[in-house]
């Protein structure tokens, strides 16, 4: 909401020598939050209003203009090709200085000029101007008096205000409230600056033979007058400017009020052209699916049930709390004016203003919620205005349907607890006197809320007015007093740390990637289509196709970074994230929330890494949290999947996947701008939280020396050592199996390959004898050519 | 025979005194103290030597012998340490050089540098971690909160919808009410997190962002309470000169409520980029904890009350090591994460 200094000033009287920046800081300080300000025009001196008494055209499209400054009349030559005769326009005087510059009246093709007829620039202002002809010329309206001082006739130098209101506080979208929190926040009387008389309204139920009737609940009152023998013209200058000033464009005097008026008080009110209203009755009710309107923006809107609508009886005629209707719109030639001020429910205006995309002045206020015994307030003010400018006739009865009336808001006020909330020991005559000044009235105890101020409701609410006008600034800083609590991190929390701190000595960087993605990327990264991974949850309004599915793997994202990386030429990139993927979309449509899993997920290029130096950073991770080898399997991925068939491998504990990994598929690959040698991975957080060993104990070391025996095997290729180490280790005696050598080629038939491994054999209890070696090495041969098919060749 | 005896002896020694290293001084004493040594020789022919004179040669021989074999123990340690340090000596490298592709360390994100950063301060005053769903139902994330359906306040989000009902958490703050419902006073908790808003990608907004939130309930938890922690917080982390600032602002799940500034750490609130010119920079907004959010959680309002407060972390994040750009945080480029 912007309003000008100007105005708040007419409610305030401000010291002499507070500046804008006092006024926007404490604003700011006391809640009413100054968003930004600017200056508006800049201030001239020696430049007065002057009528065009003759334009007189002469050389090179010049013209020699007569101007008549009431006690004198001047010369000006110029060339201001669209200047009429009767237009009232500034004119700087010898001496005359304009944004801070002297101004040198000379002479121009031999004609000496006395005066010069200032652009709309040198005052500071811009060409979207009201009131500017397209050469820069501005011409005041009719009514501004000649000879008077420029500066002073615009306000130039007034500051324009923009304030972030809240949307609790709907009574400062108005100068009135803003003005009252100005006052309060300078400790200064707030002005009851209306000259009117106040109407003593007779309500009457019809007004000129016009009723009303209200068939929804969404209206909670409906004040309605009517304004006879209107004369549509512009509005009063002073009150054009001010608009101006606000951001609103002044169009004719009925207009132009009932805009004033909302800006004054906050209270929208509508203006009906009476005699094309072609009924005796107002009725506001909830559109009929298949009605239309087309508004005073002339464009046609489509209403259904959910719409409410203002209608003659018949047909709608404005979208209630919105914007009006076209046919109904003031005119040139208006003569009665049925006035509305009226109270909506805000949700109702909310939801028709976002359905129609139509956002306006009226509807942004009804939306916050806006106190009922409002438009009885507004009412009386436009019909002040409308009889004190002349614009029309009204009388002082007034149809006022008003059922459901207003609460008058009562708390009780606990002193005790407005200070426990706060934090402080503020005496209560100094809380009475805050309150009171918000315009509270307080009896026995019982604060009795201004009808304007719906937004307090209990002791809390109260509390904040307190604490707003006491000083944010001076409240004490205190810590809690509470029972000693432990700081600490839950168990899973430590092992995230651990594993991202892992991940980051295994030499990967951590990234962040989007949670969202499409379900195009699935096939992208060559997943089945009857994975599970399929079922994802769908936002129902998305940003983009992009963003449509919460993802149940991380992999896409991290091929995308990898692939970021790649185009932007960076030599390798060695990358984790820690992050949730949402699995059980089904879920959703039992109205249940989904199941959010921690995964870990790996990614390099990097021409220097192979599989094995990939494989062995993964098992570092596993190994920290003590999953060890003897615990789990490796496999090979059945499924159809985003790795190399042949250099990828799952680990696995009790059917529990605890990680997966290997190369990026080449056919994968083909769908990215990526190298050859990808490799990517996803470690399952919660299976390792399950399988995790924390139970430590010390093993005493050895005391007895090991023996070392070299076997060497050919074996079908397709056998994994994971597996043949691990029903070796089974054998007694057996401590440690190492694989030093591995050779497929020339001398090893196809299909097979040549394993040779050195075995360490000891006993805990004595130094072994050599029976009992061989019959280790006995078993060991056993198990290699039985069960693994071998054949021993050393 | 002695004679012949003293001038080995003398011969050996002289040899020994000049010795240059570990061959000579193995190859000398091979010559004197062999098998076939000199000495060893004329030990072996003491047999042929006369009975009387036996004895006293016997004695003078295994004398020398003893002393040269001093002194070869002696030089050969001498020569160990006169060997060791002339390979030292020798030996010399580029110390500045590095291996290349050597597996380096790599690097936390920035977002989890403040994210840890502010755990830690945290813990250290008694707060535990605590975390919530990212897809929530519209009960906790709103009308939990004290936003009901047609609170004004649902607007000044946009929120991505799943259904009706379930939606993607707009804000960490339905993880109070889930605390709430979970645990009895004294609470005291925060709560990092992503949320998502349907803001488009730009250089300050995100679909998806980070939120750190807090919250305190007991008994007598008042506003300045609030200021004191908040204060407590930003010195530890800003720096011991921070100052902050509270201003009335308006939060439905919080009355009353406050939006809180701190000092600018960059310039000291003398006014720079960083603050705008300000002095001050914004970091987050708090209050006192509804008292129907509180009901929602299950506490009387009337027995207990008690503050929260919510940050926006990528905004610390970049005001913090002034990335000038949002969607830096989410691209995930070597050059900007090795920065960190």
């Amino acid at each position: 909401m912007d309003v000008s200094l100007n105005w708040l000033k007419e409610y305030v009287d401000l010291d002499e020598n507070v500046s804008i920046k006092e006024v926007v800081d404490k604003l700011t300080m006391t809640g009413t939050k100054v968003e930004k300000y600017t200056k508006f025009g800049e201030p001239c001196e020696n430049v007065y209003t002057a009528r065009v008494d003759n334009v007189e055209p002469y050389e090179d499209g010049l013209s020699i203009i007569t101007l008549d400054m009431k006690d004198k009349k001047l010369k000006a030559v110029a060339k201001i090709p669209d200047i009429e005769e009767g237009n009232i326009v500034p004119v700087a005087l010898p001496g005359a200085k304009v944004i801070g510059k002297d101004i040198k009246v000379s002479e121009v093709k031999g004609i000496k000029s006395e005066c010069m007829i200032c652009h709309i620039l040198d005052l500071g202002l811009n060409m979207n101007f009201p009131w500017v002809k397209p050469s820069g010329l501005i011409c005041f309206p009719s009514d501004v008096n000649i000879n008077e001082d420029v500066s002073k006739v615009l306000g130039l130098g007034d500051y324009i205000i923009e304030f972030e209101i809240t949307p609790n506080r709907p009574d400062c979208l108005s100068v009135e409230g803003i003005a009252k929190e100005l006052a309060i926040t300078f400790n200064k009387p707030c002005k009851e600056i209306w000259q009117y008389k106040p109407y003593n309204f007779n309500v009457v139920d019809n007004v000129n033979g016009i009723k009303v009737k209200v068939e929804t609940e969404n209206c909670k009152r409906y004040t309605m007058n009517v304004a006879e023998d209107v004369v549509i013209k512009p509005a009063p200058y002073d009150m054009q400017l001010k608009l101006i000033k606000c951001g609103i464009r002044p169009i004719n005097n009925m207009v132009d009020l009932t805009n004033y008026v909302m800006i004054e008080v906050g209270q929208p009110l509508h203006a009906f052209d009476l005699d094309k209203l072609d009924s005796d009755e107002i009725v506001v009710r909830q559109a009929r699916s298949g009605e239309t309107l087309k508004t005073l923006d002339d464009i046609t809107r489509n209403l259904d049930e959910t719409n409410m609508v203002i209608t003659n009886k018949k047909v709608p005629i404005a979208v209630a709390g919105v914007m009006g209707g076209e046919a109904s719109g003031i005119n040139n030639s208006t003569n009665k004016v049925l006035l509305e001020s009226a109270n909506f429910v805000r949700a109702s205006v909310r939801n028709t203003s976002k359905k129609l995309v139509l956002r306006t002045d009226a509807s942004s206020r009804y939306e916050k919620g806006l106190a009922r015994d409002l438009t009885i307030h507004a009412m009386n003010r436009l019909c002040d205005l409308i009889n004190s400018t002349g614009t029309g006739k009204v009388s002082n009865n007034i149809v006022d349907i008003y059922e459901d009336k207003q609460p008058q808001i009562k708390i009780k006020i606990d002193y005790e607890k407005i200070n426990s909330i706060i934090g402080t020991n503020i005496s209560n005559d100094e809380i009475d006197s805050i309150l009171r000044s918000i315009g509270i009235e307080i009896e026995n105890d019982t604060a009795l809320i201004p009808y304007n101020r719906i937004d307090l409701e209990i002791i809390e609410d109260l509390s904040e007015e307190v604490a707003r006008f006491y000083g944010y600034d001076k409240l004490p800083m205190t810590l809690p007093s509470t029972e000693l609590t432990f700081g600490k991190k839950t168990h899973s929390q430590k092992m995230q740390d651990k594993i991202k701190s892992l991940c980051i000595a295994n030499g990967f960087n951590e990234i962040y990637t989007y949670t969202f993605f499409s379900k195009d990327l699935l096939d992208r990264i060559n997943v089945d289509k009857n994975s599970s991974l399929y079922n994802c949850v769908k936002i129902s309004n998305p940003l983009s196709q992009e963003f449509e599915y919460m993802r149940t793997t991380a992999i896409p994202s991290m091929l995308e970074a990898l692939e970021r990386n790649y185009t932007k030429k960076n030599e390798q990139a060695k990358l984790f994230e820690f992050a949730k993927i949402f699995l059980d979309a089904d879920n959703i449509a039992k109205g249940e929330l989904v199941t959010e899993e921690n995964v870990i997920t790996v990614g390099t290029y990097d021409k220097n890494t192979d599989y094995y130096d990939f494989k062995q950073q993964i098992e570092n991770i596993l190994n920290e949290f003590k999953v060890l080898d003897n615990d789990y399997e490796i496999k090979r991925i059945e499924e159809k999947n985003v790795y190399h068939p042949g250099i990828s491998a799952q680990i696995i504990i009790n059917g529990d996947v605890i990680a997966e990994f290997g190369k990026l598929s080449p056919k994968v690959a083909l769908n990215y701008i990526l190298p050859d040698n990808v490799f990517i991975g996803t470690i399952y957080f919660n299976n390792i939280l399950k399988y995790e060993n924390s139970d430590i104990k010390f093993k005493e070391l050895p005391k007895y020396p090991a023996v070392e025996r070299d076997i060497a095997i050919v074996i079908d290729d397709n056998i994994l050592t994971f597996d043949i180490e691990k029903r070796l280790r089974s054998v007694d005696y057996v401590e440690r199996i190492n694989l030093f050598d591995v050779y497929k080629g020339k001398q090893i038939e196809e299909g097979k390959k040549s394993m040779a491994y050195r075995i360490y054999l000891r006993s805990s209890e004595k130094t072994l004898e050599e029976q009992e070696i061989n019959k280790a090495m006995n078993d060991i041969t056993n198990i290699l050519s039985n069960e693994f098919n071998a054949n021993i060749r050393s | 025979m002695q004679d012949v005896l003293n001038t080995l002896g003398n011969n050996a020694t002289n040899l020994l005194e000049n010795v240059k290293n570990s061959e000579e001084l193995e190859e000398i004493r091979v010559k004197y103290l062999g098998k076939k040594g000199e000495l060893t020789l004329v030990l072996k022919s003491l047999g042929s030597v006369a009975p009387e004179e036996r004895k006293e040669i016997g004695m003078l021989a295994n004398d020398i012998r003893k002393k040269l074999e001093n002194i070869i123990e002696s030089k050969k340690e001498e020569l160990k340490i006169k060997e060791v340090e002339e390979r030292m000596n020798s030996e010399k490298i580029d110390i500045s050089m590095s291996k290349q592709n050597l597996n380096t360390y790599g690097h936390k994100h920035p977002l989890s540098i403040v994210i840890d950063d502010i755990k830690d301060i945290f813990i250290g005053m008694g707060y535990s971690i605590a975390e919530g769903p990212e897809i929530e139902t519209t009960f906790f994330n709103f009308d939990a909160l004290n936003a009901p359906f047609d609170h004004p306040s649902r607007d000044l989000q946009d929120t991505m919808y799943i259904t009706d009902d379930i939606i993607l958490r707009t804000q960490t703050s339905p993880v109070q009410v889930r605390t709430m419902l979970e645990n009895k006073p004294p609470i005291k908790i925060i709560c990092p997190g992503r949320v998502y808003r349907s803001d488009s990608v730009d250089a300050t907004h995100s679909p998806m962002f980070h939120q750190i939130e807090g919250l305190v309930v007991d008994k007598n938890i008042s506003m300045a309470d609030l200021k004191g922690t908040l204060n407590m917080f930003a010195k530890k982390y800003f720096g011991d000169k921070t100052e902050i600032r509270f201003r009335p602002h308006h939060f439905p799940f919080t009355e009353p409520s406050c939006e809180v500034d701190v000092s600018c750490f960059v310039c000291g609130g003398k006014g720079c980029k960083t603050c705008k010119n300000e002095g001050w920079i914004e970091i987050l907004g708090a209050g006192q904890v509804h008292p129907n959010v509180l009901v929602a959680g299950n506490i009387d309002p009337k027995e207990y009350q008690g503050f929260a407060f919510g940050f926006g972390v990528e905004r610390i994040a970049m005001t913090k090591f002034g990335v000038s750009d949002l969607r830096y945080l989410y691209e995930n480029d070597v050059r900007f994460l090795s920065q960190f």
